[in-house]
């Protein structure tokens, strides 16, 4: 039950995933990453401070990411996910309608984007823009098997630079703060990103896993097409069960508009979504079903109201050494193929390992097909996502993952592949609108064969269980193709040197010095942007009592930051500090 | 980037301060002894504060626990008024703190005086909403403290110190600084 996620996906072990998931936990050693505190300020801090894989952001729950071990030059938000956990419209990723604890923690965090004014702004009145702080409240309590818990959440960091736009939006003249649909959260007046509460109920047995729970988010979602903002109020109910084989899980989202806009103040559209699987052996195959429905004059309309996709997943152990694993499935329009032979090898305690790899579809997911449009009579397509065409990606990855070599080990891969006739957002306009761009315009094929090299590298250092170090290096070429169509040319060299000390007082040190050279990144602004070069510093302080039942933590979230945007109409990437007290009932 | 370079290496000596917890063999019994305490003294604005706020009372209370080997962990909460010079208006000043007092080695082993610092936590409104500031609401910000004190006079389970410390916030465009000056008291728990 320590991924509840994991067990109510059905598909989600797709060979790719799979596949990804080697390529960024494959490092001999455990990576001194921060792992659950950093989860705590938003999930794309804990990604960002692991190290390799993000990109930049433009808002808590936007933001650029292309997962270290991901190959293909699309955001994670946008890759080949026939069943993401959550539709992209609803924060797929962004872990606002995650599973519960991963641990039966209760406590408080807050934090701040450091650089308030405070007394300063008495002493030297020059202003500057505020900066918001992130709060946040969860509690566990276990019961035999059971776990009952709630938690709630407001992040505020990032939201200055958007909330005059979007309080002209949401309050009346002269109405400051009298009603919930004022403050637009849960508490507090930033006009956060995204406010929740919720909890659930989750039973870990023996023969059965289960969990149900339902949240409640204040959220302001880009739409995935214009990337115009959509202030909702989402209602999210879940359930899952595993047992003996089976899983089934069923999902629920409502999501309201609330905005002074009558136009589509009161819209709402509704996601109901059912899952079944089963486990036979090395095969599991599986059924999904969603019914999407939308208000009339509700902006978004997906392509298709109802999708059933069945499919197959495979995991099969050929000769010795070799592995056959992926997922196939089709469905009222669509199909996609996933298939990686792997094989590896011992020889001296030194692993060496070849994956090849096919992926191929006709959509790029087909469950994120929506269009957008501009008024309610449906003639006016501002975004077109629904398009229809084959892609194909194949690689072959490399890899030798070293015995020790005295205080040493090392891991080295290197993946050359190819990408034909890949799906890429094409824009037709852009308007500066509410300090962002908004964009028409449609998926399309960006036709021919695109070409990519992806090495690295990971030496990790230890004299001591409780000391390492760990330098990773990432080197991607865009070798050859139609680039320039592409939403994002990736970061030719991202380095991290990693470090973590653990005293014998309990006391755990973890940081990572980065540096990424930059990417390019299209489709947000008229002109392509070049992400700057630059280093970035994170750190956190950890203190266990009584065995790990008290915890105390301070996240530093780069203290290095130039406090300049990433992306092109994102706020300023700033100092972020996040400190925390939890205690294991 | 560079002008955080200071900042980023007050937070690696506070890291490598927690190096200096490295214990011997014979270390343990952390949080074996614990003493709950209040203080008490005057908090002095620093730098360009010292303009526009008048030195005012500051009052904390906070518990003190045996960390490692003669090191102490300590929880702070304060409250001060930052009395706006020449105006009836005052910043209520809230600080929450945790950190590491370590013994100096005099004037003996048994009874030291100590030093140490750690992390704060500000958070600071207006008395009253003036219109326009962002301190008519609540604003919080983090930042960092150091502390001295004296060796405790003792008295049954209770000691008694005098203590200098300074706090300084993390604020732009300026950092702010403040001292204190003050008299503390503890009772031992445990």
């Amino acid at each position: 039950m320590k991924d509840l996620r994991r067990c109510a996906l059905p598909a989600l072990l797709s060979a790719f995933c799979a596949f990804a998931a080697e390529g960024n936990g494959g490092a001999p050693g455990a990576a001194p990453v921060p792992d659950d505190f950093f989860r705590a300020e938003t999930p794309w801090s804990a990604r960002r401070a692991a190290g390799l894989g993000a990109f930049g952001f433009a808002s808590a729950s936007d933001w650029i990411e292309r997962p270290a071990g991901a190959l293909l030059p699309w955001s994670a938000t946008l890759d080949f996910a026939p069943l993401g956990p959550v539709p992209s419209l609803l924060g797929e990723r962004r872990e606002l309608f995650a599973p519960g604890p991963r641990d039966s923690l209760s406590g408080v965090l807050v934090g701040n984007e450091v650089g308030d004014q405070l007394w300063q702004e008495v002493s030297s009145p020059a202003r500057i823009e505020n900066r918001t702080p992130t709060t946040q409240a969860f509690g566990a309590i276990p019961f035999g098997n059971a776990l009952l818990w709630g938690d709630l959440r407001q992040v505020d960091h990032w939201s200055a630079k958007y909330a005059q736009a979007r309080k002209a939006r949401v309050v009346e003249a002269n109405r400051w703060g009298e009603t919930y649909e004022d403050l637009h959260s849960w508490f507090g007046e930033n006009y956060p990103d995204f406010s929740y509460f919720g909890g659930g109920l989750r039973w870990e047995g023996p023969q059965l896993r289960a969990g149900v729970q339902g949240r409640s988010a204040w959220w302001w979602p880009l739409s995935p097409g214009t990337r115009r903002e959509i202030p909702l109020l989402v209602d999210a109910l879940s359930g899952s069960a595993e047992f003996a084989g089976w899983s089934a899980d069923a999902r629920f989202f409502r999501g309201e508009i609330f905005a002074l806009d009558t136009a589509i103040d009161g819209e709402n559209f509704e996601i109901a979504e059912f899952a079944v699987a089963r486990r036979l052996g090395p095969v599991r195959p599986w059924i999904r079903f969603r019914n999407t429905r939308a208000s009339e004059e509700f902006p978004l309309r997906p392509a298709d109201e109802n999708v059933l996709l069945a499919g197959l997943d495979h995991e099969i152990g050929l000769l010795p050494g070799f592995v056959f694993s992926g997922s196939h499935w089709v469905g009222n329009g669509f199909w996609g193929a996933s298939d990686t032979l792997a094989f590896a090898q011992r020889i001296g305690g030194h692993r060496l390992s070849e994956a090849l790899f096919l992926r191929l579809s006709n959509v790029r997911s087909p469950l994120e097909r929506w269009r957008e449009f501009a008024t309610g009579d449906r003639s006016d397509t501002l975004a077109d996502l629904a398009h229809v065409s084959t892609w194909q990606h194949y690689g072959l990855r490399l890899a030798w993952d070293s015995a020790p070599l005295g205080p040493f080990r090392v891991s080295l891969s290197a993946t050359p592949w190819a990408g034909v006739d890949l799906p890429a957002f094409r824009s037709e306009s852009w308007t500066w609108s509410e300090r962002r761009w908004i964009r028409t315009g449609r998926e399309a094929t960006a036709e021919g064969a695109l070409w990519g090299m992806q090495d690295r590298l990971v030496v990790d250092f230890s004299l001591c269980p409780c000391r390492l170090w760990q330098f990773e290096a990432l080197r991607e070429d865009a070798l050859a193709g139609p680039w320039g169509k592409m939403e994002l040319v990736p970061a030719e060299w991202r380095l991290a040197l990693r470090h973590s000390w653990k005293f014998p007082s309990d006391l755990e040190i973890r940081a990572a010095l980065l540096w990424t050279s930059g990417a390019t990144i299209r489709q947000r602004s008229p002109e392509e942007w070049r992400e700057p070069d630059r280093a970035e510093l994170n750190a956190e302080i950890r203190q266990s009592f009584f065995d790990g039942r008290v915890r105390l933590w301070l996240s530093l979230l780069n203290p290095l930051s130039d406090d300049e945007p990433l992306v092109p109409d994102g706020p300023e990437d700033r100092f972020r500090a996040v400190a925390g007290v939890a205690v294991k009932i | 980037m560079l002008r955080r370079i200071p900042l980023a290496a007050i937070l690696l000596a506070l890291l490598c301060a927690g190096a200096a917890a490295r214990p011997s063999d014979s270390g343990g019994g952390q949080l074996g002894h614990g003493s709950v305490g209040a203080d008490g003294g005057v908090a002095i604005p620093l730098g360009n504060l010292s303009d526009d706020f008048e030195p005012g009372p500051v009052a904390t209370i906070f518990v003190r626990m045996k960390y490692w080997e003669g090191i102490d962990f300590v929880l702070l909460a304060g409250y001060q008024r930052d009395r706006i010079s020449g105006s009836d208006l005052f910043l209520h000043h809230a600080t929450g703190s945790a950190g590491l007092l370590f013994p100096l080695p005099f004037p003996d082993g048994r009874n030291p005086a100590r030093l140490g610092g750690g992390i704060a936590f500000f958070f600071v409104r207006a008395s009253e909403p003036v219109g326009g500031l962002l301190l008519d609401d609540n604003e919080s910000d983090f930042g960092h403290w150091f502390r001295l004190e004296t060796p405790a006079l003792r008295w049954r389970t209770m000691g008694f110190r005098l203590y200098a410390q300074q706090q300084t916030a993390w604020t732009l465009k300026k950092a702010s600084h403040f001292a204190a000056f003050g008299a503390s008291a503890e009772a031992a728990l445990w």
